[in-house]
C-alpha cells in the first residue's frame, strides 16, 4: 500500500488537480512549502500535509505541538487583491469552518484565526508571506489536542480535539473533503464580494459576535461588545463611549 | 392607485419645505440632494457615519442624520428608519448601491409611514430576480439569453447545455451584477462546476440553486433608462452602451451608442421591449433594463435594475432633463410629465468614472490626502464628485471619487472634449483613474466604436502610461530640494556647498541679439561629397569648435547643460565653423549621469537652435558611448541613431586596432549624408613613429575600401581621417613629418587635427599641422579655454595666418560668443572645475591625458598617496616604454591604476627605497638589452606589476584588441601572472574583442526596459539603455519625476533658491511660471526640512530630507520613498516582530529582511535588490524579548544601499556612496 492508501484507508482515486504533497514527518510544513514554492513546485491550492511534525509553529514562531493523528497542512493561496490583505486569515477560517460544518462539525471563527468548536480551541490558521507566495498554516486536533500545562500561559481557551464529532474519515480523506470546497468557496468570495459583503455575510460564523469580549495583547487589554469586522479586516469593539477598530491581539471572553 | 393624477407643479408645491432624506453617501448622495433642492425647494437631509460626518459631499445637504461609528451602518435599514422617524423625514431616496437593493427598504418605509423613492418592494422582487424576469420576457416576447427555463438539477442542466451548445454559465438565482457567475466550456466540467457552484451559491446568496445560460462572447452591453409613473405613463429613453467594463465593472458609459451596429431600429425595438417589460408589472419609478446584443445586432435581455444608476447622468445630458427630480415628482404621485413630444434626444453624451484606484497596479484603491484639486469646466462639462482639495478620501468604501460626464452634438466632439476636460482634471496627492481613462478615450478601437466587453481584458497596452504632474509643478519639487539641501545632488558632486554658502549672482546673461540672415553657411551640410570637396578646393584652414563638448569635458567634467547650449549654440552656428563638436565621448554618459538629459533628444535640440552647421559626434570604437566593448547589434543600433543626429562621426580606438571600428564605419558609409571620420590615436614615443602611423592610415583606407565597396582612391576622398593626440604630446615637429607624409601618400585625403593643451604647445602644433596641410584644427571659444581642453581659436587662427595660410571665419560672431560665454562660465569655474589646474610640460613623459591629468592625481591625493606622485608619473613614464599604446581613454586610465597600484604596493612593502627599487628595475628594462641583464635584475623586475589589476592583465592578453606595437616581453606576463603565465601568453589574441561578443537579445532588453519604467520605452530611451543601463533609468526615472531639468536657470540647478526669492522659469511647452520662496525651516528630527513655497499663486510644501534623523518621536515618522527601490519600508500598519538584518550586512535579492505580524498574519518583507544595509531605523526579535514594536504602513524600516560598487579594476568593494577612488588601487570609480 502506498502512503495516500494508508491515509485514505481504501484504494480509491484521489480526484483532484492540485497536488498534495505528504510527508511522513517534517519540520513543519511551512517550511516544506516554502521550499516548494521556491523551486515552482507548489502552485496556488497545493498543499503539504504531514503525519508529523517536529518543530510545528504558531504565530511569532510559538511552538505548535504536533502530535501524530492531528491535521498539519500548509495550503498555498494565489495572491488576492490588495484590499484582502487584512481578512486573509479570517477568510481562510471561514472556508474551513464551512468546510467542517459540512462533515457535521459545528466550528466557529474566533477572531482572528482560530477555530473554535463547544467553546475550545480545536484549530488555528498562520498566513505567512515571502514575496509573492501566499500559504496558509493550518492545524486542526482531530485525535488529540495538548494537556493544558503544555499551553501557553496567556492562552484565551482551553484546547479540545474533534474525535467525537467527526464522522470516520482518515486524515487524507478529511483534507481532500475541505480542500476540494475550500478553494472553490475561496476563489467564489473573491470574485463575487467585496470586503464589506463578506464581513458582513459571515457574521454568522464568527463566535462572540454581539457579546462583550476582552481583547489582550502586548500592550493593553481592552473590553466591549464585539460588535462585528471592518471590511480590513479589524475587530469593530464598542467599550463604553466610543466604539474602536483593533487590528492586533488575542481575543477572550469575559468569563475567562 | 385610486387618486387622481396630480400635475408636476401640483406635486412640487407639495413636497416644498418637507424634510427628504438620501440614504447614501459619496456621489448619489450629493447628486440626489442637488435636485431635491433646486426645483422642489425641500429639506436635503443625507445619512453619514463617523468617517462620513465632515466630507466635502455632505455640504449641500441641510441636515445630517449620524448613524454613528460603524462604516457599515448605511445597510442597516432599520436604524436609519428608526433614525428618520423621529426626524420628521417626509421621504427616502436610496440612491445606488447600499441599502437601495434591499427589496425591504421600499415595504419598511411604508410601515414607518415614509415615502420610498423607488419602485414597490413587490416590483423590485419581479423584476429584479433574474428567472423570474426570464419568465417574464419570454412570456411577452423579448428575446433571453438562451438557457433553461428556472433553476435546474444538474441532469436537467446537461439536457440544457446539450440543447443550447457550450460553453454556458451556471448562474445562482440570487446573484447579480456578474456575481454568482460559473462558467463551464466542457461537457466533464459540468458535474464538479454544478455541485461546486451550488454549494456555493448556499453559501453566498442563502439559495443553493442555479439556472443555465449560453455564454456569449463577441457582446455589447447596452441599457435603457425607463421612467414610468403611477398611472401607467411610461417612457423609454435611448440606449446606454456600457461595453467598456473591467470584471463587469462599468468604466465608460456613452449615449447614444458610438457602435455602428446600432441601428434606429435596434434601439426603438429595445425600447418598446423596455416599455412592454415595465408595462407587464405596473412598475413605476425609474429602472434600467439591460441587454447584451451580440455582434449581429441580436438583443438578449439579462437584467433589469430597479434604481438610479450611476450612469443616469449622460440621460440627463442627452435630453437635458433631471431624472431624480422627474422621480421624485412621481413617486409623490405626478403624473410623468415627459413624452415623445416634450422629451427629444439634444445631444450625445460621455461618462468616465473618476476612481481614487490606481490602474497600473492592478487597480489597487488608493485612499488618502487629496492634495489638489482642480475640476474641469467649460462648455460640454459636467462633474459630479465627492471630493475636494484637503479631503482624506477613506478607506473604509468604494473608490469613487468622481463622474465626470461630457456632452455635445456628435461622437467626435464628445471625444474632443473628453480629451480637454481630462487634461485640466487634476486631482493630487492619489492616484485615480484619469490617466487610464485618457489611455482609453485616445484609443483608436475605442474612437471606432468597434469593440466588445472584453476591451480592457483584451488591451493591455492601456495600463502603459505614464501618470505625471504638469512639468511646472514637478520642475518646482526639484528647485525646492535642490533648495533645501543647498545643493543640487543630481550633479554628483557631492556635498559642494550648503544652504548658507555664499551665492552666485542670479544668471541674467545679456545676449547680443542674432540677425536672421547675418551669415550664410558656406558648407553645403546634408551633401557630404559636396562638403569634402569644398574643404578640398577652398585653400583655407578650417576649424571644428569643441566648446560646448571635448573642452567643457576637460574643464568641466561635462557638466555643460543643454540649457546653456541653447545660448551659446545660435552663436556658434554663425562663426564660420565646419563643425561643432557637440556629443559624444564621455558627454553622452554625463549628459544622463549628472545633466539628466537625454543627449539624442539634446543633439536633435542642438540641429533646431543651431541648424546650419555641421554637428560632430566622438564615439569610442567597440566601446561606443561606454567604458567597455559592445556586441556589434548595440554598436549598429547605436550608430544608426547617431547617424541620424550628427552629420561628422569621429571614432578612435585605443589601441589603433581598426577592425574594431568596423561595425560604425558600415552604418557611417552607407549614409550620403553623413561623414565617417576615422582617428588615429596619437603618441610621441618610441616606436609610434611616421612610418608606423602611415600602416595604421593604410589600414584605414583599406577598410573603408571594403565596407563602402570602392576603390582604395575613391576611399581616399570619401571620409575625413582623424589624428587624436588626447594627451597633448606631439611636438609640431612631429606634426609637421607626420601630416606632410600622410598627404604625400594620400594627397586627397582630408586631415582633421585634434590635440588637447596639456603640454602648452597647442597653438605651434597645431600651425604646423596646418602648415603641413592638415584641412580641419579643433579649437574651442576663448572664454572656455583652461587647461587640459583645447586651444584657443582667434590666437591659433592668428598664427596660423602668420604662416601664410588663410582662414574663413567669422571673427566678429566669434567675439560675440566669446562675450555671451565669459557670462556663462564663472557659474561652471566655480563648481564643476577640476581640482588640479594649469599646464603640466612633463606630459610629454607620463603622458596622461587631458581631463584625466587632474582626476588621477587628485585621486592620489583623496587616497592619501600625494607624497608619491611624483613616483608614480615616473612609473608612468617608465611602463610607456614596456607596454606600449595610446594615452588615449580607456587605455590611459589602464596605466594610470598600474601605476597607482605598483607604487602604493610597493611603497606598502617597502616604503619609499622600495618604491626607488622598481622605478630603476623600470629604468634599467626600458633602456638595457635583454643580454645586458644580471640575474638579479632579472628577478627583481618581478616586482614590477605584481600588483596590476584584472583591466592590465586583460590588456595584456589583448582582450581590448591588438596592441599597436605587438605583445610585450614575457618578463611582463611573469610579472603580471605570475608562476602560470605561460597558460597567459598561450591565451594571448591579436582578434577584435568584437568576433567573440554574442549579440544580446534587443526585444528581451526593451522587455526588461518596459518592466523598469511601466510603459514602453522610446527608440532613444532603449538605447540609452542599451549602452548605460543604470544610469539611463536613473534618467528616465528623473525626467518622469521632474521632467528637463534644462528648463531651470543656472544658478538654480547649482544653488537653488533661498527663502524671499523669486524666480520666473518656462516649462517644455514654453508656459510661464513664477516660484516664491517663503520658507526653508531647518531640519527637523528626522532630517526633514519643510519647503513652502507658492507656483503662479499655488501654494506647495515639499518635505526635503536633508539630514540624518536625530530624534525619535512618531509624529514626523521617515518614511520609504516608494521609488527608491532601495528604502524597504513597512507594507501596511503592523506590529514588527523580527527583524533579521544589521548594519553593514550583505543581502541578496529575495532575503528575508524582518517580519511584520500584521492583523496575525505573518509578512516577510524580502529585499528588493542586492545591495548592503546601510540603516535598520527599528528592531524586534519577539522569540528574545517577546516585544512586538508597531509600524505605520510606509514607515522605513530599513535602508539599503547599492551593494558597494566594485573597483571596475582590482574589483575591491568600495565600502562609502561617496568614495570617488578606489581606496585599494586609486582607479577613480
Amino acid at each position: 500500500m502506498t502512503l495516500a492508501q494508508s491515509l485514505l484507508g481504501s484504494e480509491q482515486d484521489v480526484e483532484s488537480k492540485e497536488r498534495i504533497y505528504l510527508c511522513p514527518s517534517c519540520s513543519s510544513t511551512l517550511d516544506v512549502a516554502h521550499y516548494l514554492a521556491q523551486k515552482d513546485a507548489l502552485d496556488p491550492f497545493d498543499s503539504v500535509l504531514a503525519l508529523r511534525q517536529w518543530s510545528g509553529r504558531g504565530q511569532l514562531r510559538r511552538q505548535w505541538i504536533s502530535e501524530p493523528g492531528n491535521l498539519f497542512v500548509t495550503w498555498r493561496l494565489p495572491q488576492p487583491h490588495e484590499q484582502w490583505s487584512g481578512l486573509l486569515p479570517i477568510l481562510v477560517g471561514f472556508v474551513l469552518c464551512q468546510g467542517l460544518r459540512t462533515v457535521g462539525v459545528d466550528v466557529f471563527l474566533k477572531w482572528p484565526n482560530d477555530l473554535l468548536w463547544q467553546n475550545s480551541k480545536v484549530g488555528g490558521i498562520l498566513i505567512e508571506e515571502r514575496g509573492d507566495v501566499l500559504l496558509a498554516g493550518i492545524g486542526l486536533n482531530l485525535a488529540s489536542c495538548p494537556e493544558p500545562f503544555l499551553l501557553r500561559e496567556d492562552h484565551a481557551f482551553p484546547a479540545q480535539n474533534l474525535v467525537s464529532a467527526l464522522p470516520d474519515l482518515t486524515i487524507l480523506e478529511l483534507w481532500l473533503r475541505l480542500v476540494h470546497l475550500a478553494q472553490f468557496r475561496y476563489s467564489f468570495i473573491l470574485s463575487c464580494f467585496d470586503p464589506l459583503e463578506f464581513v458582513q455575510f459571515i457574521e454568522p460564523v464568527l463566535a462572540f459576535v454581539g457579546t462583550r469580549v476582552r481583547i489582550t495583547d502586548h500592550r493593553s487589554i481592552i473590553q466591549g461588545v464585539y460588535v462585528g469586522l471592518s471590511p480590513d479586516g479589524g475587530l469593530i469593539l464598542k467599550t463604553e463611549n466610543t466604539s474602536r477598530i483593533l487590528y492586533s491581539g488575542s481575543l477572550s471572553t469575559e468569563k475567562w | 392607485m385610486s387618486l387622481p393624477p396630480h400635475s408636476f407643479e401640483k406635486v412640487a408645491q407639495e413636497i416644498r419645505g418637507k424634510r427628504i432624506l438620501v440614504a447614501n453617501r459619496g456621489i448619489p448622495a450629493r447628486r440626489i440632494v442637488r435636485s431635491i433642492k433646486e426645483v422642489f425647494q425641500a429639506v436635503p437631509m443625507i445619512t453619514a457615519t463617523d468617517v462620513d460626518k465632515t466630507a466635502p459631499f455632505t455640504s449641500g445637504a441641510h441636515e445630517l442624520l449620524h448613524l454613528g461609528e460603524n462604516p457599515r451602518a448605511y445597510l442597516d435599514v432599520d436604524k436609519i428608519l428608526a433614525l428618520a422617524k423621529s426626524r420628521g423625514v417626509a421621504a427616502i431616496h436610496p440612491g445606488w448601491g447600499f441599502a437601495s437593493e434591499d427589496e425591504s427598504f421600499p415595504s419598511k418605509c411604508r410601515n414607518a409611514g415614509i415615502l420610498f423613492i423607488g419602485p414597490t418592494s413587490e416590483a423590485m422582487r419581479l423584476l429584479g430576480n433574474k428567472v423570474q424576469v426570464r419568465a417574464l420576457a419570454q412570456k411577452l416576447g423579448i428575446p433571453v439569453v438562451p438557457g433553461s427555463e428556472g433553476a435546474v438539477t444538474v441532469e436537467e442542466a446537461r439536457e440544457v447545455a446539450k440543447k443550447i451548445g457550450l460553453p454556458i454559465m451556471l448562474k445562482a438565482e440570487g446573484g447579480g451584477g456578474g456575481r454568482g457567475i460559473y462558467e463551464v466550456f466542457s461537457e466533464e466540467q459540468l458535474n464538479d462546476a454544478f455541485v461546486k457552484a451550488s454549494t456555493l451559491a448556499q453559501a453566498s446568496f442563502g439559495n443553493p440553486r442555479l439556472f443555465v445560460e449560453r455564454l456569449l462572447t463577441s457582446i455589447r452591453h447596452i441599457e435603457i433608462q425607463v421612467i414610468a409613473d403611477k398611472y401607467g405613463n411610461v417612457f423609454a429613453f435611448d440606449e446606454r452602451d456600457c461595453t467598456v467594463q473591467r470584471n463587469h465593472q462599468k468604466l465608460v458609459e456613452i449615449t447614444p451608442s458610438p457602435w455602428p451596429g446600432m441601428t434606429a431600429a435596434l434601439r426603438e425595438q429595445l425600447k418598446e421591449y423596455a416599455r412592454q417589460l415595465v408595462r407587464a408589472v405596473e412598475y413605476h419609478s425609474l429602472c434600467t433594463v439591460e441587454f447584451l446584443v451580440d455582434s449581429t445586432g441580436q438583443p438578449y435581455l439579462i437584467e433589469v435594475n430597479t434604481r438610479l444608476q450611476v450612469e443616469h447622468g449622460i440621460t440627463e445630458c442627452r435630453y437635458g432633463i433631471d431624472l431624480v427630480e422627474e422621480q421624485i415628482a412621481v413617486a409623490f404621485g405626478a403624473e410623468l410629465r415627459l413624452n415623445d413630444e416634450n422629451c427629444t434626444p439634444k445631444s450625445h453624451a460621455l461618462q468616465v468614472r473618476i476612481n481614487c484606484e490606481d490602474p497600473q497596479h492592478g487597480f489597487a484603491p488608493n485612499a488618502g490626502r487629496i492634495t489638489r484639486y482642480l475640476s474641469p469646466g467649460g462648455p460640454g462639462v459636467r462633474v459630479d464628485s465627492c471630493i475636494c482639495a484637503g479631503y482624506d478620501f477613506p478607506s473604509q468604501y468604494d473608490s469613487a471619487a468622481a463622474l465626470l460626464i461630457v456632452y455635445g452634438p456628435a461622437w467626435n466632439k464628445l471625444l474632443g472634449i473628453m480629451d480637454r476636460a481630462l487634461g485640466e482634471y487634476l486631482i493630487g496627492g492619489i492616484k485615480t483613474t484619469i490617466p487610464f481613462h485618457h489611455q482609453i478615450i485616445m484609443h483608436p478601437k475605442f474612437r471606432s466604436g468597434e469593440y466588445y466587453t472584453n476591451f480592457i481584458t483584451n488591451t493591455p497596452g492601456l495600463m502603459s502610461y505614464l501618470d505625471c504632474e504638469p512639468e511646472g509643478v514637478r520642475l518646482s519639487r526639484l528647485i525646492a530640494e535642490i533648495s533645501a539641501l543647498g545643493y543640487n545632488p543630481h550633479v554628483k558632486l557631492g556635498e559642494y556647498r550648503t544652504r548658507d554658502s555664499k551665492r552666485m549672482d542670479p544668471f541674467r546673461p545679456s545676449l547680443p541679439s542674432i540677425e536672421p540672415e547675418y551669415y550664410e553657411y558656406p558648407y553645403p551640410r546634408g551633401d557630404r561629397d559636396a562638403i569634402l570637396d569644398y574643404v578640398r578646393d577652398s585653400g583655407c584652414v578650417h576649424f571644428c569648435d569643441t566648446t560646448t563638448r571635448d573642452i567643457t569635458q576637460s574643464n568641466s567634467g561635462n557638466r555643460f547643460r543643454l540649457a546653456e547650449d541653447r545660448i551659446i549654440g545660435p552663436y556658434l552656428d554663425n562663426c564660420g565653423f565646419f563643425s561643432l563638436e557637440n556629443g559624444g565621448g564621455a558627454h553622452f554618459h554625463v549628459a544622463m549621469l549628472a545633466n539628466m538629459t537625454y543627449p539624442f533628444s539634446e543633439a536633435k535640440e542642438w540641429n533646431r537652435f543651431a541648424p546650419k552647421t555641421l554637428k560632430q559626434i566622438l564615439i569610442r570604437s567597440t566601446n561606443v558611448l561606454g567604458y567597455k566593448p559592445q556586441p556589434k547589434n548595440i554598436m549598429r543600433r547605436t550608430g544608426e541613431m547617431i547617424c541620424e543626429h550628427y552629420d561628422v562621426i569621429r571614432c578612435f580606438d585605443f589601441l589603433n586596432h581598426i577592425e574594431n571600428m568596423r561595425p560604425f564605419a558600415e552604418v557611417a558609409l552607407a549614409s550620403k549624408q553623413n561623414i565617417w571620420e576615422p582617428a588615429i590615436s596619437l603618441s610621441y614615443a618610441q616606436g609610434f613613429d611616421v612610418p608606423h602611423y602611415l600602416g595604421v592610415v593604410q589600414e584605414i583606407i583599406d577598410m573603408t575600401a571594403q565596407v563602402a565597396g570602392c576603390s582604395k582612391q575613391q576611399a581616399e576622398k570619401r571620409i575625413v581621417l582623424g589624428l587624436k593626440d588626447m594627451a597633448g604630446v606631439c611636438p609640431p615637429i612631429f606634426m609637421t613629418e607626420l601630416v606632410s607624409s600622410i598627404r604625400k601618400t594620400y594627397p586627397e585625403l582630408i586631415i582633421h587635427a585634434h590635440r588637447h593643451y596639456t603640454d602648452g604647445l597647442f597653438v605651434p602644433a597645431m600651425g604646423a599641422a596646418a602648415k603641413a596641410g592638415a584641412h580641419i584644427v579643433d579649437t574651442a571659444i576663448g572664454a572656455s579655454v583652461r587647461w587640459y581642453g583645447q586651444g584657443e581659436v582667434l590666437s591659433t587662427a592668428a598664427y596660423i595666418e602668420e604662416l601664410g595660410l588663410k582662414t574663413s571665419l567669422n571673427k566678429e560672431m566669434i567675439r560675440t560668443a566669446g562675450f555671451v560665454l565669459k557670462q556663462i562660465m564663472p557659474y561652471y569655474d566655480r563648481y564643476t572645475a577640476p581640482y588640479f589646474q594649469g599646464i603640466d610640460y612633463d606630459v610629454i613623459e607620463h603622458g596622461m591625458p587631458g581631463g584625466a591629468t587632474s582626476s588621477s592625481q587628485e585621486g592620489a591625493l583623496k587616497q592619501g598617496y600625494i607624497h608619491l606622485l611624483p613616483y608614480m608619473l615616473k612609473f608612468l613614464a617608465g611602463t610607456r616604454k614596456i607596454v606600449r599604446y595610446h594615452d588615449v581613454t580607456p587605455g590611459s586610465q589602464i596605466t594610470w591604476n598600474t601605476a597607482f597600484l605598483a607604487v602604493t604596493g610597493a611603497y606598502k612593502r617597502g616604503g619609499r627605497r622600495g618604491v626607488r627599487r622598481i622605478l630603476t628595475m623600470l629604468e634599467q628594462m626600458a633602456s638595457q638589452p635583454e643580454s645586458a641583464l644580471s640575474r638579479e635584475v632579472k628577478i627583481g623586475r618581478l616586482d614590477i606589476y605584481q600588483d596590476a589589476n584584472d583591466a592590465f592583465r586583460d590588456l595584456l592578453l589583448g582582450k581590448f584588441g591588438r596592441l599597436p606595437l605587438g605583445f610585450p616581453p614575457d618578463w611582463v606576463y611573469e610579472s603580471a601572472f605570475g608562476p602560470e603565465y605561460q597558460e597567459a601568453i598561450a591565451q594571448r589574441t591579436e582578434l577584435s574583442p568584437l568576433s567573440t561578443l554574442a549579440d544580446i537579445d534587443l526585444a528581451q532588453e526593451r522587455r526588461s526596459l518596459t518592466e523598469h519604467i511601466s510603459r514602453d520605452p522610446s527608440e532613444e530611451e532603449l538605447v540609452l539603455y542599451l549602452n548605460h543601463p543604470g544610469d539611463a533609468l536613473a534618467t528616465i526615472h528623473f525626467v518622469d519625476k521632474y521632467g528637463d531639468c534644462n528648463q531651470i536657470p543656472l544658478h538654480l540647478w547649482f544653488e537653488g533658491m533661498c527663502s524671499g526669492d523669486e524666480v520666473m522659469f518656462k516649462d517644455s511647452q514654453g508656459r510661464h511660471h513664477v516660484l516664491c520662496m517663503k520658507h526653508i525651516s531647518r531640519p527637523d528630527d528626522h532630517g526633514q526640512s519643510l519647503v513652502s513655497y507658492s507656483l503662479d499663486s499655488e501654494a506647495f510644501s515639499v518635505q526635503v530630507k536633508v539630514a540624518e534623523a536625530v530624534g525619535k518621536d512618531e509624529v514626523g515618522l521617515e518614511m520609504a520613498d516608494p521609488k527608491n527601490i532601495y528604502q524597504v519600508g513597512s507594507p501596511s500598519n503592523g506590529d514588527l516582530w523580527v527583524v533579521h538584518v544589521k548594519p553593514g550586512d550583505m543581502v541578496k535579492k529575495g532575503e528575508e529582511l524582518f517580519n511584520i505580524s500584521i492583523m496575525k498574519q505573518e509578512k516577510a518583507i524580502l529585499a528588493p535588490v542586492d545591495g548592503m544595509v546601510e540603516r535598520v531605523l527599528k528592531f524586534a526579535d519577539y522569540q528574545e524579548d517577546k516585544k512586538m514594536v508597531p509600524v505605520k504602513e510606509g514607515e522605513l524600516l530599513v535602508q539599503l544601499i547599492p551593494a558597494p560598487r566594485k573597483c571596475p579594476t582590482c574589483t575591491t568593494p568600495i565600502a562609502r556612496e561617496d568614495f570617488r577612488f578606489c581606496p585599494c588601487c586609486g582607479q577613480k570609480v
